[in-house]
């Protein structure tokens, strides 16, 4: 078992959830996060104000799923949320020891 | 224990009958054999007691013992008596009590003592229940006031759990406001105070106890939300005589919305009675009264109210009252203007409220508070009959909370939350609705209209958009009001789908928003009207995610336009082709930012204006709208014009709220002034007018020097909450290729104007155009300028810059 978490530009998340549906993955979670890798931040001024926008709004969406389907979603998501611009985002693949289901106790991959 | 199928054309209280009495049976059966014995008694308490027992919910049940059950065997039998219970598919929800702790108000335990209001013996010790009742009643009489207390205070938080509205898409039935449980607050308060329950309320029992009958019933448990699913199949079932899912619901909020005031009534009566007496004598907003209005803890009451039946501006008079005080009007005056209010609005048919009211009730600091008791006492739809379209409308999505009317609702009180942000990035938007001063009313005419197209079925942006315009046209805005008021119509939704689905990041989309919102005055209105948008989908929605993610692109996109504000006009054909030839050419030779906000009869008027100064030397045109004089100035170009002018009309005593300056490419200035005239010089004294417009034409052409004017004028005494002002100068080298732009915050006085441009002059610079605001005491000044020409460089700037420190009385140098 893996989990997949990706980091992408809020902006292209509809357009990811779109492709990860077209491949039969519907179950994700998504969550609005701040952050900066390389990217970093930038300044903006305001009325003579200065703001220093260095974590930058994000989106995160994790998966969790079977070892052998890892590469076809990483790649959807990937093509999907790519602009070609610095700032598109990185995808993790961590591994998953195990997995419960709370409301009847399956465990592994029938969890998933 | 299984109940026959309830339809829904039977009444529910019968059933709720019916099903108490097989309780009582079946509880006093089990009790009999089990735990009958001295010292012993049953009650029915709760929902039970009152003989109101729904299909699937718990039977509270209270057995009553001279003293605590204490060996293995009296725990055994009372195990019995609800076992017995259990099998016979009964959820018993019971306590086993002293009359010792029944009669004691224990804290965080206010459900006991409530539950026991509506207790009813069922069976046991004869004496002990004499006992129980004999105590019981000296209980109440010694600790009304204090039950009385905690039970409002427990409506009022259950009340707020739910954002304080009935206007929630999927309800909940039995403790949502206007529910079943608001219903039995006003029964135990009446109760306690030994009055009777108003019988319009008694009449609201059916209504809501068939909707939750229906539920319970419907999925086989104690569910008392009223989801999507549930309100179409009530509505197919004919449930309170709808004949769909939306009629159903707009019933039901009817009568939720009648429950909810009628125990809000009953709640704010007994908070009254229980204020000291001390703070009653310090109810410091009496002194608000009027002739007409007497203010008493924070309501308002009607001094004479049968002023209503010929007095038809009294309640346009009061929402104005309570939207200047930040009043609610009391239980019993809203109950009087619902009840006038179907007369009111058939004897005003014809009668429009008027540009000037709208204008100032949306002006006034608590106008979503009027609106509210405007919707709720119909008011609202007797002046903006397209309101009805979306009174009590259930849009089903899973991302509304709440009905397109309250949701709006919320959206304006959401605006006048922000005054009270503190904290990052939402303060960005409080400091941007301060700035947005004397606009606040159009943003507020926006978000009351924004969704009244909802529900046509058709694109919603456009169908409001037709309403809004027919609605402006019919109640007499000015022609800019109405564009300024449809535009964020139109627009409502582009920031909120720029940051779901476009690159927020390129530079493509600033340049796109720029193009769409043409200046930084309705940008600002659109960033503010989409947070309020958001915010009032439901609590939470605006996280401090979207605001940071909202504030951010608003500062891009500001800098876009103000980086925008002297590229070349590319005129559009349609509008060339109706304009006459001056006032193309006065088009073709003035940068785009002029168009900005003007009509084509604007351009007209400007371009005789140059005509005539291209003749004279200089023009000017004085002219007041929209509570502001205007003054154009046109003449030909040199160094200390602009200051001049604005110097000019501060030494009359004239405040510049907002100023335009524009170089023609034929070295012809035209200069625009908005300001007020707070002595109303300008008006009591119409030969003024002349002599202002002869000064400014005499200033113009260099004949007089405002710095001679000005030195007549007493030295200004700034406002305090100018003093909080901090100065700020900021130069940006690359928003425009052919100037630098100097960007000037300063605390707002006098003469300001003038003294900045007389600076940048005497600095030998050339000012090539001008963008100037005040938002409230904040002087917001954007100058273009060059130095022979071309952009300033470094040394020219740190030089400009101590000069106008030195106008603002800045101190260290503002951020760069």
């Amino acid at each position: 078992m893996k989990k997949i978490e990706a980091i992408i530009q809020p902006f292209k998340l509809e357009d990811v959830k779109e492709a990860l549906k077209k491949i039969g993955v519907d179950g994700m979670t998504i969550t609005e996060v701040r952050g900066h890798g390389r990217q970093k931040g930038h300044k903006e001024v305001y009325r003579g104000h200065e703001y220093q926008v260095d974590l930058l709004p994000k989106a995160k969406i994790e998966i969790f799923c079977r070892a052998e389907r890892v590469e076809e979603i990483v790649s959807t998501i990937a093509g999907a949320a790519r602009t070609g611009k610095i700032g598109d985002g990185k995808i993790f693949v961590l591994a998953v020891e195990e997995a419960i289901r709370i409301r009847n106790d399956d465990r592994g991959v029938d969890a998933i | 224990m299984t109940t026959a199928a309830w339809m829904p054309s039977e009444p529910a209280a019968a059933l709720l009958e019916q099903r108490t009495q097989r309780v009582d049976a079946l509880a006093r059966e089990s009790f009999s054999l089990h735990l009958e014995a001295p010292g012993a008694a049953l009650l029915a308490v709760g929902g039970y007691g009152r003989r109101r027992l729904f299909p699937h919910s718990d039977v509270d049940l209270l057995v009553l013992t001279a003293r605590p059950l204490s060996t293995p065997r009296e725990r055994d039998r009372a195990g019995e008596f609800l076992r017995r219970l259990w099998d016979a598919g009964l959820r018993a929800s019971h306590s086993v009590r002293t009359i010792e702790e029944c009669c004691t108000l224990q804290p965080g335990n206010l459900e006991l003592t409530v539950s026991l209001l509506d207790h009813r013996p069922l069976a046991g010790d004869a004496s002990l229940l004499g006992e129980f009742e004999s105590r019981w009643r000296r209980f109440l009489d010694n600790r009304r006031g204090e039950i009385t207390r905690l039970i409002c205070t427990a409506a009022r938080a259950r009340h707020a759990r739910f954002q304080r509205t009935i206007f929630h898409l999927e309800p909940d039935v039995k403790e949502g406001p206007g529910g079943l449980r608001d219903l039995q607050t006003a029964e135990w308060l009446s109760q306690l105070s030994g009055k009777a329950v108003a019988a319009d309320l008694e009449n609201r029992l059916e209504p809501l106890a068939s909707v939750r009958v229906f539920l319970h019933q419907a999925h086989g448990r104690d569910n008392n939300v009223l989801d999507f699913d549930s309100q179409d199949a009530a509505a197919r079932s004919g449930l309170l005589g709808a004949g769909d899912a939306a009629s159903f619901m707009r019933e039901w909020y009817r009568n939720a919305s009648a429950v909810l005031r009628a125990a809000e009534r009953v709640i704010e009566d007994c908070e009254w009675r229980e204020r000291s007496r001390v703070s009653v004598w310090f109810d410091r907003r009496r002194r608000l009264s009027t002739a007409e209005f007497t203010v008493s803890r924070d309501l308002v009451f009607l001094r004479n109210p049968g002023q209503l039946e010929h007095d038809a501006d009294l309640p346009l008079r009061l929402f104005l009252f309570t939207a200047r005080h930040g009043l609610a009007p009391a239980r019993e005056t809203e109950a009087r203007l619902e009840h006038s209010a179907a007369r009111w609005a058939a004897e005003r048919t014809g009668r429009r409220a008027g540009a000037s009211f709208w204008r100032e009730l949306l002006s006034l600091p608590h106008a979503a508070g009027a609106v509210r008791a405007m919707r709720s006492t119909g008011h609202l739809a007797a002046l903006l009959p397209e309101w009805g379209r979306i009174d009590h409308l259930v849009v089903p999505d899973f991302y509304h909370r709440f009905t397109v009317d309250e949701h709006t609702i919320v959206a304006l009180e959401v605006l006048e939350d922000l005054c009270s942000e503190t904290v990052p990035p939402r303060r960005f938007f409080s400091e941007l609705w301060e700035e947005c001063g004397r606009d606040q009313w159009q943003l507020r005419l926006a978000l009351l209209l924004h969704d009244t197209g909802k529900g046509s079925g058709r694109d919603h942006t456009e169908e409001s958009h037709a309403i809004a315009r027919a609605f402006l046209e019919r109640e007499g805005f000015a022609e800019a009001e109405r564009a300024a008021v449809l535009f964020l119509i139109d627009k409502h939704l582009l920031l909120s789908e720029a940051m779901q689905s476009r690159d927020v990041a390129s530079e493509d989309v600033h340049h796109w928003l720029a193009a769409e919102t043409g200046t930084a005055d309705r940008l600002r209105l659109l960033a503010l009207l989409t947070y309020a948008d958001i915010s009032a989908v439901g609590a939470g929605r605006m996280t401090a995610w979207r605001a940071a993610q909202l504030s951010s692109l608003y500062r891009t996109v500001h800098a876009r336009l103000e980086t925008g504000l002297d590229e070349p006009a590319s005129n559009g054909a349609e509008l060339l082709a109706i304009l006459s030839p001056a006032a193309r050419a006065l088009l073709a030779g003035l940068p785009a930012r002029y168009r900005w906000g003007r009509a084509p009869e604007d351009f007209e008027h400007d371009a005789r204006l140059l005509e005539q100064a291209r003749a004279e030397r200089a023009a000017v045109r004085l002219s007041f709208a929209d509570g502001a004089w205007h003054a154009v100035v046109a003449a030909a170009d040199h160094v200390r014009l602009f200051a001049d002018l604005a110097g000019t009309l501060s030494s009359f005593g004239m405040e510049i709220v907002q100023c335009e300056a524009f170089t023609h490419q034929d070295g012809f200035a035209v200069d625009s002034f908005r300001f007020s005239d707070p002595h109303r010089t300008l008006e009591l004294n119409p030969p003024e007018q002349e002599r202002l417009s002869q000064t400014l034409l005499r200033a113009a052409a260099g004949k007089v020097s405002a710095a001679d004017l000005l030195r007549r004028r007493a030295a200004p005494r700034l406002p305090s909450r100018a003093a909080r002002i901090q100065p700020a100068i900021t130069f940006f080298e690359d928003l425009s290729g052919h100037a630098t732009v100097v960007e000037v915050v300063a605390p707002d006085r006098p003469a300001l104007l003038h003294d900045l441009a007389a600076a940048i002059s005497a600095e030998g610079c050339d000012i090539r155009l001008v963008r100037v605001d005040t938002r409230a005491h904040k002087a917001i000044d954007v100058f273009y300028v060059t130095r022979d020409g071309a952009p300033l460089d470094l040394q020219r700037q740190d030089s400009l810059r101590g000069a106008l420190e030195r106008v603002c009385g800045a101190g260290p140098a503002g951020p760069r």
